[in-house]
């Protein structure tokens, strides 16, 4: 069997080239997902660029001011265990520890994750949350786009072709708590729902996984919350709005309306347990 | 292709291979370390972990060029010169490898964490684990073993003569599975072999029309033959050998499931990987699928023309006055239960192949039942038994699954086709999809009870889904009659099943046979009863246990090894604290509720009413070694193990003087399947015969009394009795065509008696007693079960080897789990183990094992079976628990988080 062609540059510019040249060429970052597709039959690419070699793509970096660049090839066992993604950061690092299980934490990336985006994915909440920033270059040019932005749908992202995710930016985060909290069937599948929480001056900024196309953030939730974290009737006033914009399906791990009312009781027990954590603190 | 360098094991090797060729396929084919097994294919099941650059990764899903110049360690670098290292001892040890597929990623993640910890704690190893599934330890002595991995890499001396029995010996097929050398379905394939790939019905029900093949043969020469239903020469095969159904490749242009084969792709390997089904002329005429519901009304077509109302089967049982029971009564019940279809996830797909030697067939396969295979691939080949040999390999789990033609009967055509060796390896969405499941089951019962707590009436029907085919839905519909009380005491019961056709994949043997799915009806009842009684649910249990002297519904008196009760007094301790916890926690209140759940059962060992004889031979060699001739095959239940020493402690010499063959047609004697938690009872038996007979040949030879020690040497024996001792020199001995100087022959076939229209009769001749309880907490917020803690206590007659029996258990446990809370086999939907989820590492709660033995006076030192019993108790315990968690009894299975949640939605518990 002959298969795809594999190359592995040394630069992320050696890359680019490729990918602007070849129509067919895929990134392959960790291999966790798009080897398994290749595998079953379902992505049968021409060109893989394997990225493992490409140092300017991996680690983690966190400036003076407090912003975080996560090189786009950084695996989710790096990602989970480096403590300096604290307070409002840690909400990422939470979700790079509860993907799956330890072998595809250290094959999996955070780049090739979001770049795949399964809306049951951990990151896509956590980063939406986080106010993250997602780092896309070409050969042609760089661009940064807001993660709201990055997850367009079902497995879409804004990726252009020609283009990778190269880095994650997260935006300086002040020394409140956030967390990120998983409902799975059992541990290391994928979430029936997921909640991300990043308390934010007053309120708090609220994603919610694998319970529509995209991780749903809701504006005029986030409006209640502000000022109101501690007042149960704003908290379920916020959930309500954020059921009632969910767009859920049916699939073998729960049903549409199992997922909208979770959405409520995720939302209230990482408000209390983030009050919790900021009063002991 | 440029040659890839990467360092294997510590040297450097270059491999011609084309860059995106998966590491695992480099290490197995190419460099011959199969020791890497192949699970999925998919990350899901890390069979296949090894070390990329000391990190744990799947080598199924690592490009071969990504890991140049880069370090790979597999299992086969774990020990050095032959020995083993401190992890494998300790996985020996602890009895940490059951059928040992999973053996050797769980040996690697455990090494990449033991490299960067030395001594880890338990929640450090259940994370290092995490991705690599066993389906058969309930991976408790796995973490034992992890944990215990920092003492020398040593093991136990064996038993002295007369002490295997009931010693923790070491598995004595154990070493190569943590060294990886044991070779299973698809590790020992000659180079020389087509391979051969099953194209499957997309559809549950289908009309087909398969067109010209010659243009596909144009496109793809290395295509060397198309099989077809035309080229099979008896093309139905079936467990029971009347009203045999499947067809090995579908005809007369239909479809009966989605998975079924259709035709068989036979060539060169490359060709058949690359070859596309849709590339295959076939035209498909989706037709509406015969459903469950649909097939119970009598509302839906014939599947089968021998079945025009699509009921398979029907089992009954009746004794005693129904009505009167139920006028009786101080308390009464009845519940309605529903069953999914569950896969039985052994972590080896089916594997293996077939070569022609002449004008015989041999089948080197996985398998669970060698000797049926035989039979059933001479009855599809038109040909006497005695031309086919089947060859077992190592079997990565069973079951129930691998008692079922899968591979043999295509790959036997081709290999007798072509002259060519021919293999298939089936792979995972095949393995889900095509072989066969636990029947679904709708049951609805009802029970009464007199004020005094004694069981006075039971009522059961049962419809089991049986699929599209036969396979042992027979063996479900006449085992529930039998078991559906559960191992009570009952003044009258009526029991009814029927295994029914449907379009669904084909139900077969799954662990229990009917069993489970009926004590999740069973229990509660017996619960309710006990809840209207106001009696404590583990003493109304004990009060009515069935206890020696009793009869049971099917008539039948118990006359000696009923241990229910003893069971249920060693588990009282535990309940009774138990029950305080339940009441201590949920007075705090919150959204976590606890509950306690307890859980009787028994099963009767070997086929039900049928004869099911098992023979064995042990040899003497002219060395003074033994040689037991042993066809019963070990998918991890330990056979291999304790089959030597049952015949050492009957012959009287240590256990480490026996060598063994297993399963072999050619070579062994029949032993029968594994299957119907037989082979301690009934091939135990029979190597326990063969030892005795051995040993008397030995006495007589020198005229020596029964109480005569007989002492192994190199070369001759020496027996010792109280008139003195008396040599006896082998080497003078005439060997027999086997080699062996004596001989010693032992066959067993426990007596049964069929049973008449009623069920009445004496289906066994022996049965497992267990009581099981379950503590778990319930997130009624989320729907979410926690599991905290299982208690089993388990009547097995005789532990024979304690440390198996305490495996078999935790494997069942949690198969039992599953089957309550996760697993749920949809055809289309759940065809993978991402979507279809099986207990991980971290779902398993702490397990004891209390071990009751009431010896039974057949079983080779008392000894029953233990394989079933493990799982029936803990689906119902567990939705016991739950139910006094929330209140609220669940009737579905698997109780998954979204159906608890709308059942406490439902009851109000939730709003």
């Amino acid at each position: 069997m002959t298969g795809p062609r594999l190359v592995r540059p040394a630069t992320l510019d050696a890359a680019l080239a490729v990918l602007a040249e070849e129509p067919d060429a895929r990134c392959l970052a960790g291999g966790a997902t798009l080897v398994a597709m290749m595998n079953a039959g379902l992505a049968e690419p021409g060109v893989l660029v394997a990225l493992d070699g490409i140092a300017e793509l991996r680690g983690i970096t966190v400036a003076d001011d407090g912003r975080v660049r996560i090189g786009a090839m950084t695996r989710h066992r790096e990602t989970a265990a480096d403590m300096r993604l604290a307070g409002g950061h840690a909400v990422v690092r939470q979700a790079a520890s509860v993907i799956a299980n330890a072998v595809v934490r250290n094959m999996g990336t955070m780049g090739g994750s979001i770049a795949f985006f399964d809306p049951a994915a951990d990151y896509p909440p956590a980063l939406v949350a986080a106010d993250a920033e997602i780092e896309l270059a070409s050969a042609a040019a760089t661009r940064r786009l807001a993660a709201r932005e990055f997850f367009v749908d079902w497995y879409t992202t804004a990726i252009e072709p020609g283009e990778m995710v190269t880095a994650i930016h997260l935006p300086p985060a002040g020394t409140q708590p956030s967390i990120y909290r998983k409902h799975a069937r059992t541990s290391g599948d994928y979430a029936i729902a997921s909640l991300a929480l990043v308390l934010d001056g007053a309120g708090a900024r609220v994603a919610v996984g694998a319970c529509g196309p995209v991780p749903l953030r809701s504006d005029a939730a986030e409006a209640v919350l502000a000022g109101r974290l501690a007042d149960h009737d704003a908290v379920a006033e916020a959930a309500a709005l954020l059921a009632a914009a969910a767009d859920p399906v049916d699939d073998v791990r729960g049903s549409a309306d199992y997922r909208r009312r979770l959405i409520p009781r995720l939302l209230q027990a990482a408000i209390s347990e983030l009050l919790d954590t900021r009063e002991a603190a | 292709m440029n040659p890839i360098a990467l360092t294997v094991n510590g040297a450097a090797v270059e491999v011609a291979a084309a860059p995106a060729t998966r590491l695992a396929d480099v290490l197995r084919d190419q460099l011959g370390l199969t020791g890497t097994k192949v699970g999925c294919n998919a990350g899901d099941c890390g069979a296949c972990t090894v070390l990329l650059d000391g990190a744990q990764v799947c080598a199924c899903m690592v490009p071969v060029a990504q890991a140049a110049g880069r370090a790979v360690t597999t299992v086969e670098a774990l020990a050095a010169d032959g020995g083993l290292s401190r992890l494998q001892a300790a996985f020996l040890r602890h009895g940490a490898a059951q059928c040992g597929i999973c053996t050797p990623g769980m040996l690697m993640a455990a090494h990449d964490l033991l490299e960067r910890n030395p001594s880890p704690a338990r929640a450090e190893v259940e994370d290092a684990l995490g991705g690599v599934l066993c389906r058969c330890t309930g991976y408790v002595k796995i973490v034992e073993a992890v944990m215990d991995a920092g003492a020398p890499a040593t093991l136990p001396d064996g038993p002295a003569e007369g002490a295997a029995v009931g010693a923790r010996t070491v598995k004595a097929d154990g070493r190569p599975r943590v060294t990886g050398e044991a070779l299973y379905g698809a590790d020992g394939i000659p180079a020389d072999a087509l391979a051969l790939r099953v194209v499957r019905s997309p559809h549950a029900r289908a009309r087909f029309t398969l067109g010209d093949l010659g243009p596909l043969h144009a496109r793809w020469p290395g295509l060397v033959r198309v099989l077809t239903a035309a080229d099979i020469p008896v093309n139905r095969y079936g467990i029971y050998p009347v009203d045999k159904d499947q067809p090995a490749l579908a005809d007369g242009g239909i479809v009966r499931y989605r998975g079924e084969a259709v035709v068989a792709l036979v060539g060169e390997p490359d060709c058949i990987a690359r070859l596309p089904d849709a590339e295959v002329p076939i035209t498909w005429e989706p037709l509406d699928p015969v459903t469950f519901a649909a097939a119970r009304r009598g509302a839906a077509p014939a599947l089968h023309d021998h079945r025009p109302d699509n009921v398979l089967t029907r089992g009954r049982l009746a004794r005693g006055d129904l009505a009167a029971g139920f006028a009786a009564a101080a308390a009464t019940a009845e519940i309605a239960v529903e069953t999914s279809f569950v896969e039985h996830a052994y972590i080896e797909p089916e594997a293996g192949y077939a070569r022609r030697v002449g004008d015989r067939i041999e089948i080197v396969a996985c398998t669970q039942s060698p000797y049926m295979d035989r039979d059933e691939v001479a009855h599809v080949m038109g040909m006497a038994p005695d031309r086919i040999r089947i060859i077992p390999t190592a079997t990565g789990g069973g079951f129930g699954g691998k008692l079922d033609l899968s591979i043999q009967p295509v790959v036997a055509v081709a290999a007798w086709l072509t002259g060519r060796p021919v293999r298939c390896v089936y792979s995972r969405p095949e393995s889900m999809k095509a072989t066969t499941k636990r029947h679904p089951a709708a049951i609805t019962a009802r029970a009464a009870a007199d004020a005094a707590g004694n069981i006075t009436a039971f009522d059961f029907a049962g419809d089991f889904n049986t699929g599209a085919y036969a396979s042992w839905g027979p063996t479900v519909a006449g085992r529930v009659p039998v078991h559906a009380t559960g191992p009570y005491r009952v003044a009258a019961a009526r029991v009814e099943s029927r295994a029914i056709y449907t379009n669904d994949p084909p139900a077969g043997a799954f662990r229990g046979f009917g069993v489970p799915q009926s004590a999740i009806a069973g229990e509660a009842l017996i619960d309710m009863l006990a809840e209207k009684l106001g009696i404590d649910r583990l003493e109304f249990r004990h009060r009515n246990a069935l206890r020696v002297g009793d009869i049971t519904p099917s008539g039948q008196m118990l006359k000696a090894s009923a241990g229910l009760a003893d069971c249920l007094a060693a588990l009282r301790p535990h309940w009774q604290a138990a029950q305080r916890a339940v009441a201590e926690a949920n007075a705090r209140g919150g959204r976590h509720r606890r509950g306690a759940g307890i859980a009787c059962l028994w099963y009767g060992i070997g086929n039900t009413a049928l004869s099911n004889p098992s023979a064995m031979r042990l040899g003497l060699r002219p060395d003074g070694r033994l040689m037991l001739y042993n066809g019963a095959v070990d998918i991890g239940q330990g056979s291999t193990t304790i089959m030597p020493q049952i015949a050492a402690d009957a012959l009287g010499v240590p256990v480490d003087r026996i060598d063994f063959l297993i399963g072999d047609t050619d070579l062994t004697e029949d032993a029968g399947k594994t299957s119907a938690s037989r082979q301690t009872y009934v091939s135990g038996k029979a190597a326990e015969l063969a030892g005795r007979d051995l040993r008397g040949q030995i006495l007589r030879r020198v005229n020596a009394g029964d109480d005569a020690a007989i002492i192994l040497h190199q070369g001759y024996l020496v027996v010792r009795d109280g008139a003195g001792e008396h040599r006896l020199d082998l080497a003078s001995l005439k060997p027999d065509e086997r080699g062996d100087v004596l001989s010693g022959h032992g066959r067993f076939d426990p007596p049964t008696t069929t049973l008449d229209r009623d069920g009445q009769g004496e289906p066994y001749a022996a049965y497992a007693f267990g009581a099981q309880m379950v503590e778990l907490s319930v997130d009624v917020a989320l729907g979410k079960v926690t599991l905290h803690r299982i208690v089993a206590a388990h009547d097995v007659g005789r532990a024979v080897n304690p440390q198996q029996v305490e495996g078999q258990l935790h494997g069942g446990i949690a198969q039992g789990m599953g089957l309550a809370l996760m697993e749920e086999y949809v055809p289309g939907r759940t065809e993978n183990l991402h979507d279809y989820l099986i207990p991980t590492v971290g779902d398993m709660p702490p397990i004891d094992c209390i071990l009751i033995e009431s010896p039974d006076p057949l079983g080779p030192f008392g000894a029953k079976g233990v394989g079933e019993p493990a799982l029936v108790g803990i689906p119902p315990a567990i939705f016991a628990a739950i139910h006094q968690a929330t209140g609220v009894r669940l009737t579905r299975a698997p109780a998954t988080p979204d159906r608890i949640h709308a059942a406490l939605v439902a009851a109000g518990v939730t709003p």
